[in-house]
């Protein structure tokens, strides 16, 4: 019986990267609320959420590039 | 935000907020650009020196090693935000009459402490080694009177002798406020 590991990867990759979706989202959820609960200015806070979103969103949509073609 | 929570006494005013030295942040961006970029480093070093058949193996894989190296810099982006997090949190507040220092530990840990000015006792500076000198970080040290926790330690603060001036300055200041203050006379009238 032949058994093929390379019929798995793209299921387990979309696995992954929705569960990296997930973790980044918490994550996102955990430091937005120590940077805007224990932050001395509101105006850092929100800079480091643009920039931190801006970047995720980025490396996201390169993830989904990449998961295409797996 | 952090200055509501303090809940200042009237007639407090915050003099100065320091976190560490701006080198340690630095310190860690660079460990995990090279973090990021090591496995692309890698690659490039693989496919520039070894034979054929190796080089054909990883071109067939290439979208699956594209895709775990895009995962790596997710996870690494996160740790950037996670070590920035814990840089901005920590902090030394130093109102006219207390000193707060914060310490973040993670995102789950978290110590707040502080002593009133008049408590102060003794106050250590300690510069240690050749970065330290020419970049001007150290640590202070500040003993306070009274039972319980009486020891302050804070590491790798910027101008730590400025700081030092700038607290001494705050308590003398405070305590010639209580100088100034009628009393009552002896008989208590």
């Amino acid at each position: 019986m032949d058994f093929d590991v390379l019929q798995y990867i793209s299921p387990v990759a979309q696995i992954a990267f929705f569960a990296l979706l997930f973790v980044f989202l918490i994550h996102t959820l955990l430091l937005s609320y120590h940077w805007f609960q224990y932050g001395t200015t509101k105006k850092t806070a929100l800079t480091a959420l643009c920039i931190y979103l801006a970047g995720g969103a980025l490396l996201f949509g390169a993830l989904a590039v990449s998961l295409s073609y797996v | 935000m952090l200055t509501e929570k303090i809940q200042l006494e009237t007639d407090e005013v915050i003099l100065k907020q320091v976190r560490k030295h701006w080198f340690f942040l630095v310190a860690q961006i660079i460990s995990f650009v090279i973090a990021a970029l090591a496995p692309a480093f890698l690659a490039f070093v693989l496919y520039t020196f070894s034979d054929n058949a190796f080089i054909e193996t990883i071109l067939t894989y290439r979208p699956h090693l594209t895709y775990l190296y895009t995962i790596w810099l997710v996870l690494i982006w996160m740790a950037l935000f996670n070590a920035w997090t814990d840089y901005y949190l920590d902090v030394w507040t130093i109102t006219n009459r207390r000193l707060i220092a914060i310490n973040q530990q993670g995102l789950f840990r978290r110590s707040i402490s502080s002593f009133r000015l008049e408590r102060l006792q003794d106050m250590n500076v300690q510069i240690d080694g050749i970065v330290a000198t020419f970049l001007d970080f150290g640590s202070i040290d500040v003993q306070t009177a009274g039972h319980g926790d009486d020891h302050f330690e804070a590491h790798n603060l910027p101008h730590p002798r400025e700081l030092k001036s700038l607290i001494l300055k705050a308590t003398d200041d405070l305590i010639d406020t209580y100088r100034d203050r009628p009393r009552l006379s002896e008989d208590g009238v």
